[in-house]
């Protein structure tokens, strides 16, 4: 891996950043007025853009945006509009619930997948494999938010098993986990099998059996390592849908994430909140993305990426 | 409920009680309100109750509230001159008033021994303060429009009388939640901490105390056990945002949530029948009505056609089946709550093949285009607004109408009106519709941005003008019912619901809770006693 390709990698990374930023910044402006929320229906023209004013509205597009991004690079994103606070500070409290559930999610979308995707093709048009498409084929179509309430009916009604909603490193967050870790599932599920079927297929798998090399290590390390890729690669796209998953899970359950207060952020017209909230999301899965390019490169050297 | 029974709670003064509901003000009379205050010896406050709620306002600064959610808050925190109960208004902070004999002139008669939550004495400076701040050329606040037409200005006539000096009388004050109820904010701390500082540290003379908050996530208070008309018998109350209906619903069935609201439909249906949950109502918390952009769609200037899209609208159904019955047909855009109502106005019934036969005699052809307004989020005055409209567009295509939907969220909407672009047919709430001569100024004036201006009728801004400076109440009310008869017979605008605001209940832990009447923000949590 050369420097070349990592800093050809990370102003790719920056570029990206300034598009959304133009792309966040344009599409909650087009979205309407917040001082419509915040001006009474007797407020005069004059009080309104008093109130423009005073937010910083009554500038001209270019000139807000100019601020906006120069102030985002400074770390500042702003003051909520609502709340009064700053929007990095209220990102911040918040971005450690979005992790942890987050992580717990993936970690329990990947516990899920991986075998069941792995013995899916091992044991390919088994009644195995049949339940393994069902599964992916329900955790992809179910609707987050509809999963998440069919929990609570079962789990928390039916059989008080867990807390409805709210946060906590404990029995609270086995609901959400589950809700966003089978939607995380599926997809893992279904490129894992897809990918071991190419693997297991392949001539080198077929010269491994012939050696004699035991089964376990021909599918765990031969296949596996080969098909890793797009395993990989679905896995980092999941981090994406997680966080949008997230928005949705965390209404649900009342979980105090970046997700719920960015929702609440949307329709208040909250632009510093929400702008922050979606650059912070942005950030996550352009590190994320280049996590992964890095790990292709380890995982299989042919990739190098530098162009000869 | 008849008109006089609605008089009774708003103006009859109930010696039986506690705390009196308030007496009529008439020219030159001193209005001697009974005063309660010595509030019996109460029994330390204990427990703590958890409330599930759609929305949370956290905003403390009563000098700009932006609207009626923040009462939300309010409520706990501060008093008003006047508060609101569960039977109506009451004399709070103002233990009594002089009205002049022109009217032009109110002394209020302060509580003494009341003190602020950091033990400051609540006086004349704090009303002044607050209501100087609530009309100040700056001032945002929601209600300054309606102070600064009427006040001149207030005086401090000594530490425990104040004086609104006024530009014309303003009956209107008493019989208004949306101006007696603001709430009084401390000169000395609030001058001290600045605007900020009060927000983020806010203190009144309130039941309850600031306890803590986490920005969008929850709210808690204590009891303020040195409360002046006795302390809540609750030590906290913590308000949790919780946006999903069936998430609110099952904390109070598994006991995680002890009152919660904005339940509708089915789930209203499911807590009716638990026998653990008890619904209880804020009545006549809102009314709602149809109305016509004519501009858009002209032909809602004949009367007839009005007339069949009233006919075209399924109410009762749309109450039973959407509402689950927090709701009723209209008779008229007053409810029964409402200063000024009129019992036995004719309600225009459901009736499309009527519909269809007055639209054709004002020539209307089927096939006819109409844009609706489709609201995307619902309204404490009427929840399920989306489905309920949804409902009201099928009705309309039903007799004949091609409807086109234009969907907006709050904000949209908003604009929309500001812009007095509302579409052909549209929809408009209001929220504490407790003051016929408020609901003549949002829905029917000349100048109304609620109406996009839609109502252009110059005897309708001549009642409302007259009707503002009418001191004597009774006549004041005849004046509201005969605008009322009025607008029956020519439906300027359609009575849609008048919707109550229910709140589920735990009969487990809740042994006894009834909120404001005539308005779903203020929650009188300072009455609800625990099992």
């Amino acid at each position: 891996m050369s420097t070349r390709f990592v800093v050809e990698r990370l102003m790719q990374a920056l570029l990206t950043m300034l598009l959304l930023s133009v792309i966040v910044f344009g599409l909650s402006r087009l979205s309407g007025d917040p001082v419509n929320l915040m001006a009474p229906m007797e407020a005069s023209a004059e009080d309104i853009e008093r109130i423009r004013a005073s937010l910083g509205l009554d500038r001209p597009l270019i000139v807000q945006y100019w601020y906006f991004v120069t102030n985002a690079l400074q770390g500042d994103f702003g003051r909520s509009i609502k709340w009064d606070r700053p929007a990095s500070e209220m990102l911040l409290e918040r971005f450690p619930a979005t992790l942890i559930l987050s992580a717990t999610s993936m970690a329990l979308g990947l516990i899920l997948a991986l075998p069941v995707g792995i013995w899916s093709a091992v044991r390919r048009d088994t009644w195995f494999d049949s339940f393994g498409k069902i599964v992916a084929l329900a955790g992809q179509s179910m609707p987050t938010f509809w999963f998440g309430i069919l929990l609570i009916l079962f789990f928390s009604l039916y059989i008080p098993l867990f807390p409805t909603s709210g946060y906590g490193l404990d029995s609270h967050l086995v609901l959400p986990t589950i809700t966003l870790g089978l939607f995380v599932a599926a997809s893992i599920m279904r490129v894992t099998r897809s990918a071991m079927l190419d693997a297991l297929e392949a001539d080198y798998v077929r010269t491994a059996r012939s050696k004699g090399v035991p089964e376990w290590r021909v599918i765990m390390v031969h296949a596996l390592k080969n098909g890793a890729i797009p395993i990989l690669t679905i896995t980092a796209l999941q981090a994406a849908t997680i966080l949008r998953g997230a928005v949705v899970t965390e209404t649900v359950f009342a979980w105090p994430g970046i997700g719920k207060i960015a929702i609440d952020a949307v329709y208040g017209r909250d632009f510093p909140l929400v702008q922050a909230a979606v650059l912070l999301m942005g950030v996550i899965f352009l590190i994320v993305n280049f996590l992964v390019d890095m790990l292709y490169v380890l995982l299989d050297p042919r990739i190098s990426y530098v162009k000869r | 409920m008849t008109s006089d029974a609605v008089s009774r709670i708003f103006l009859a003064a109930r010696a039986a009680r506690r705390l009196p509901a308030l007496a009529p003000a008439s020219l030159g009379c001193a209005l001697a309100l009974s005063l309660l205050i010595a509030a019996p010896a109460q029994a330390e406050p204990k427990g703590a109750v958890t409330i599930a709620l759609p929305n949370l306002s956290q905003l403390f600064d009563p000098t700009a509230m932006v609207g009626a959610t923040p009462h939300m808050d309010y409520d706990f925190v501060f008093d008003g001159l006047i508060n609101v109960g569960k039977d109506g208004k009451y004399p709070a902070l103002a233990e009594s008033w002089v009205i002049s004999p022109d009217g032009k002139q109110i002394d209020f008669k302060l509580r003494k021994n009341v003190k602020f939550h950091n033990g400051d004495a609540f006086t004349a400076d704090d009303v002044k303060f607050t209501f100087d701040r609530v009309m100040a050329p700056d001032s945002t606040h929601a209600y300054r429009k309606g102070f600064t037409e009427s006040v001149e200005r207030i005086d401090v006539v000594d530490a425990h009388t104040a004086r609104f000096v006024l530009k014309q009388p303003w009956p209107a004050f008493f019989t208004t939640t949306r101006y007696a109820l603001t709430p009084i904010a401390p000169k000395a701390y609030y001058e001290k901490v600045g605007a900020k500082g009060f927000q983020e540290n806010p203190i009144g003379t309130g039941p309850f105390k600031l306890a803590g908050l986490k920005s969008g996530e929850w709210t808690k208070y204590e009891a303020n056990p040195n409360y002046w008309n006795g302390a809540p018998t609750i030590k906290t109350v913590t308000q949790l945002l919780v946006k999903e209906p069936f998430t609110r619903y099952a904390m109070l069935e598994r006991g995680e949530a002890d009152i919660v609201s904005g339940l509708t439909g089915p789930l209203l249906e499911r807590s009716r029948k638990n026998s653990d949950v008890r619904i209880v109502s804020s009545r006549y918390s809102g009314t709602s009505g149809i109305m016509f952009n004519k501009d858009l769609f002209p032909e809602s200037a004949d009367k007839r056609v009005r007339l069949a899209v009233g006919h075209a609208i399924n109410r009762k159904d749309i109450a039973e089946k959407i509402q689950g019955g927090v709701c009723q047909p209209a008779t008229s855009m007053f409810t029964p709550g409402t200063f000024g109502f009129l019992e036995g106005l004719p309600q225009v019934k459901y009736d499309p093949a009527k519909a269809k036969a007055l639209l054709k005699e004002a020539g209307v052809k089927p096939g006819t285009k109409v844009t609706f307004t489709l609201h995307t989020q619902s309204f404490v005055a009427v929840p399920n607004a989306p489905q309920v409209l949804e409902a009201v567009a099928g009705n309309l295509e039903a007799v004949g109408f091609t409807v086109e939907r234009v969907s907006v969220d709050n904000s949209a909407w908003l604009s929309m009106m500001r812009g007095n672009k509302p579409t052909g047919i549209f929809y408009t709430p209001i929220s504490i519709p407790d003051d016929g001569g408020e609901v003549i100024n949002s829905y029917f004036v000349s100048w109304s941005g609620w109406t996009a201006r839609s109502v252009q009728n110059p005897e309708y801004d001549r009642i409302f003008k007259t009707q503002i400076q009418t001191v004597d109440l009774e006549e004041r009310k005849k004046m509201l019912q005969g605008f009322a008869r009025m607008e029956a017979e020519n439906l300027e605008n359609l009575p849609l619901l008048w919707c109550d605001t229910p709140f589920a209940v735990s009969s487990k832990r809740i042994k006894e809770w009834q909120p404001a009447l005539g308005s779903g923000y203020h929650t009188t949590m300072r009455l609800l006693r625990l099992k």
